[in-house]
């Protein structure tokens, strides 16, 4: 299902990065998981998705050290993930 | 290392935040485990996604709601504090050095002026034996002991 919201895709690996299909469709399911999260993982995320902040500057804001950052980044996104993925079966009606 | 190992490396991946090192591992571990390329792939396409959600605009009618508020509740604080407490904000602490310090100047305003005069002014009164020799008035004080000290000394 996520693959279809893709343009392009590198399988190869050290090379990953993907250039997303953009479609209004995912960036608001992609919205909907943000507003969906704690408000604890929702504030890690912005700094880094949104403010493009480095660990370094995410750890002084939020008082914290860079692997606290990096380990909170991590499970941030893990339910992120798991929330868009719902979503997306629920659109598709799976 | 485990799969969930290198996951938390793709997470610090996609931030350009992986040691050299941590790199090479991830690369070599990406060869040979479709399962975390996937993961990867997956978290290019939400991060990409995420990264194209709008910020939040504020509705007119709702700014001027909120900003309204605000300034209803600064003015009422304002209002209710004292007056150190308003638009300056002077912190409390500072208010009781100042008034301490107040104080302190008072206590020596009123009270050491007098000690000065006692320990180092007041002439001590001649005796018979001694000349009287007449002191040089500088002040009102001075002006009136002189004056007693030179009555007394014609009573004599």
């Amino acid at each position: 299902v996520l693959r279809d919201n893709r343009k392009t895709t590198s399988l190869e690996a050290g090379n990953f990065k993907t250039a997303v299909d953009t479609a209004p469709d995912s960036v608001e399911v992609a919205r909907l998981a943000l507003a969906r999260l704690k408000p604890a993982d929702r504030e890690i995320l912005v700094l880094k998705e949104f403010q493009g902040f480095s660990y370094r500057e995410i750890a002084e804001i939020l008082s914290c050290t860079i692997p606290a950052v990096r380990s909170r980044l991590y499970e941030a996104r893990q339910r992120i993930r798991g929330i868009y993925k719902k979503l997306i079966e629920t659109r598709c009606g799976l | 290392m485990t799969c969930d190992d290198y996951r938390k490396l793709i997470s610090a991946y996609r931030d350009d935040e992986l040691t050299t090192s941590e790199h090479t591992r991830l690369t070599e571990h990406l060869k040979s485990c479709a399962e975390c390329r996937d993961y990867a792939d997956e978290m290019g396409v939400i991060g990409d996604a995420l990264r194209h959600v709008p910020s939040a605009v504020c509705p007119p009618h709702v700014e001027t709601a909120i900003l309204t508020k605000i300034r209803e509740v600064a003015s009422s604080d304002v209002k209710r504090g004292r007056f150190w407490e308003g638009h300056y904000r002077i912190p409390r602490g500072l208010v009781w050095v100042a008034a301490a310090a107040f104080i302190a100047l008072l206590v020596e305003v009123t009270v050491h002026p007098f000690q000065n005069r006692s320990d180092d002014r007041s002439p001590s009164i001649p005796s018979e034996s001694t000349p009287y020799v007449q002191k040089i008035v500088f002040s009102e004080y001075d002006v009136v002991y002189s004056t007693s000290v030179t009555k007394t000394h014609n009573n004599n």
